[in-house]
């Protein structure tokens, strides 16, 4: 089965700063990928790089394709169109524009075959939302935040969808529910590329963790397959034990 | 004494001020660019529309609709100049290369209409109303009307409609905006040849009022700034009080003191406002 998202070689540099190092990675249909590792360790530029944004100035290499087709020419916003959907980490909603706007500003991508979220649905996953539609976004909680990001992407219809540590300052109940939600919506058969610090969190929801360390991939597997590897546990979950 | 006919004045006058602050506060507030050429995207519309109708023998509507047209390519063509520098906010730059242009725009309209004054008629300055012993012309009262529709519709635009949510997402983060499948490149260009053919508009219309030379637009500019500062960068109504504000201020200063310190101070008014309300630069009303 071909990968919904697959990259050969991906890397990033900035100026002669190298943030990471050539990536091969396939994401299958309906699963969820999680990339797990340090600040710094190239979580987030992983996933610029498949979106092929950044809020610096970034040079690309190597190749990224969608569903085999390659992409590696196309903009942000025409791979954005195209079904790539990245929630960044930070400033992921625009402040100044109310819940409602926030969400009326997404069009779901032309040629949607098969389910096509709706707006209702987006309030139906999230309560919290469709109580305050005319608030304005920029006074919303951390969670209700994350939420309305997640929000906007689903109306986006993507093929892929990735959230940069949606964990990020959050409450562990609220990161719970999140993640439920988003478990959810891969059962439901979309396609996720998680990047998380918290790692416990995303061990009973994630279907495959790969581990960067520095910008070089240094483990990938399932979840149970990997939890008892020291390089794992000696970063992240040896603290937990 | 104030008179009506200076408060009628201002009031033109403070429209005319508006109509050229529209665009200037909108390219602000969307894509940050202070844009110094902008009194010269006034003149050449006055000189566009003086143009068409000298060499062509068209009508006064025309030339104005030529006039448009074209400064909507210029302003496009600008922002297509600008858009890297646009893209990473780049102010320094941006600030300089509108400076350049605003002496390019004056060289190439001097060149090619010459130095003289020049003024239109329109077919609406014949006709007029009496309000109290005033005569108000018919092309007077279309200034203000247009002024106060285009406001009113650029309000609606940006408040009630897709486009307007999205030129208000830029606004805010053009990156963030590019992950929603939004093209900034686009919405700065369109924003950009608005903000010019407003401009073009200002001039067209004010130019049946008083002449202009190939040298206007420093003064234009320098008023626009004032009145953005005053009504709020982006903020369409704060915009159009400020315009009328500093219309009626000019008329009425200009008649009861002197017309020769006006704009030293409006200035002054900015500067203690600078001092003592800064403002953020913000696209809402």
């Amino acid at each position: 089965m071909t990968a919904v998202i697959s990259t050969t070689g991906l890397s990033v540099r900035y100026g002669g700063n190298v943030a990471l190092q050539p990536v091969d990675l396939e994401v299958p249909e309906a699963t969820l990928v999680t990339v797990v590792g340090a600040n710094g360790a190239g979580k987030s530029t992983l996933l610029g790089g498949i979106a092929g944004w950044s809020r610096g100035r970034p040079v690309f290499g190597g190749k990224v394709a969608l569903r085999g087709v390659d992409i590696t020419s196309k903009s942000a916003p025409d791979r954005a169109r195209a079904g790539v959907t990245l929630v960044p980490e930070s400033h992921s909603i625009f402040y100044d524009l109310t819940v409602a706007e926030n969400l009326g500003l997404q069009r779901p991508r032309r040629g949607v075959e098969g389910h096509v979220f709706t707006l209702d649905e987006v309030y139906a996953l999230f309560p919290r939302l469709s109580e305050r539609p005319g608030q304005r976004a920029g006074s919303l909680s951390g969670g209700q935040r994350q939420m309305l990001a997640i929000g906007r992407a689903l109306l986006a219809n993507p093929q892929l969808l990735m959230l940069d540590e949606p964990s990020i300052g959050l409450a562990p109940q609220v990161i719970v529910e999140i993640l439920q939600v988003v478990r959810g919506l891969v059962d439901g058969g979309m396609t996720v590329l998680l990047s998380e610090q918290n790692v416990t969190a995303v061990m009973g929801v994630s279907d495959e963790l790969i581990l960067l360390e520095r910008g070089t991939v240094v483990l990938r597997g399932k979840p149970d397959d990997v939890k008892s590897d020291h390089r794992l546990i000696d970063a992240y979950l040896g603290m937990e034990s | 004494m104030i008179t009506v006919a200076q408060i009628i004045n201002g009031v033109v006058i403070g429209s005319g001020y508006a109509l050229l602050a529209l665009g200037w506060t909108i390219l602000l507030g969307a894509a940050r660019v202070v844009n110094f050429a902008h009194g010269q995207l006034y003149m050449l519309g006055a000189f566009v529309t003086w143009w068409v109708m000298t060499q062509s023998g068209a009508p006064y509507w025309l030339g104005l609709l030529a006039a448009l047209v074209v400064m909507a390519v210029i302003g496009a063509l600008m922002q297509r100049i600008l858009l890297r520098m646009t893209l990473e906010h780049d102010l320094v730059r941006i600030m300089i290369v509108t400076l350049g242009f605003s002496y390019v725009l004056t060289s190439v309209a001097t060149i090619l209409f010459g130095g003289n004054a020049q003024q239109v008629k329109s077919p609406l300055q014949g006709l007029s109303v009496t309000v109290g012993d005033t005569l108000l012309s018919y092309q007077d009262i279309l200034i203000v009307v247009l002024a106060l529709v285009l406001f009113l519709a650029t309000s609606l635009v940006l408040r009630r409609t897709r486009l307007g949510r999205v030129i208000r997402a830029m606004a805010e983060d053009p990156l963030l905006a590019e992950l929603g499948g939004m093209r900034p490149s686009r919405i700065y260009i369109g924003v950009f040849a608005f903000s010019a053919v407003l401009a073009a508009l200002a001039g067209g219309l004010l130019t049946t009022r008083s002449p202009v030379f190939t040298t206007l637009g420093g003064e234009q500019v320098l008023l626009t700034f004032v009145i953005v500062v005053l009504g709020g960068v982006g903020r369409v109504w704060g915009n159009l009080l400020a315009a009328l504000g500093v219309g009626l201020f000019t008329s009425i200063f200009g008649a009861l003191v002197s017309p020769a310190y006006t704009t030293g101070v409006l200035f002054l008014i900015v500067l203690v406002l600078f001092t003592i309300r800064p403002r953020g630069v913000q696209l809402h009303d």
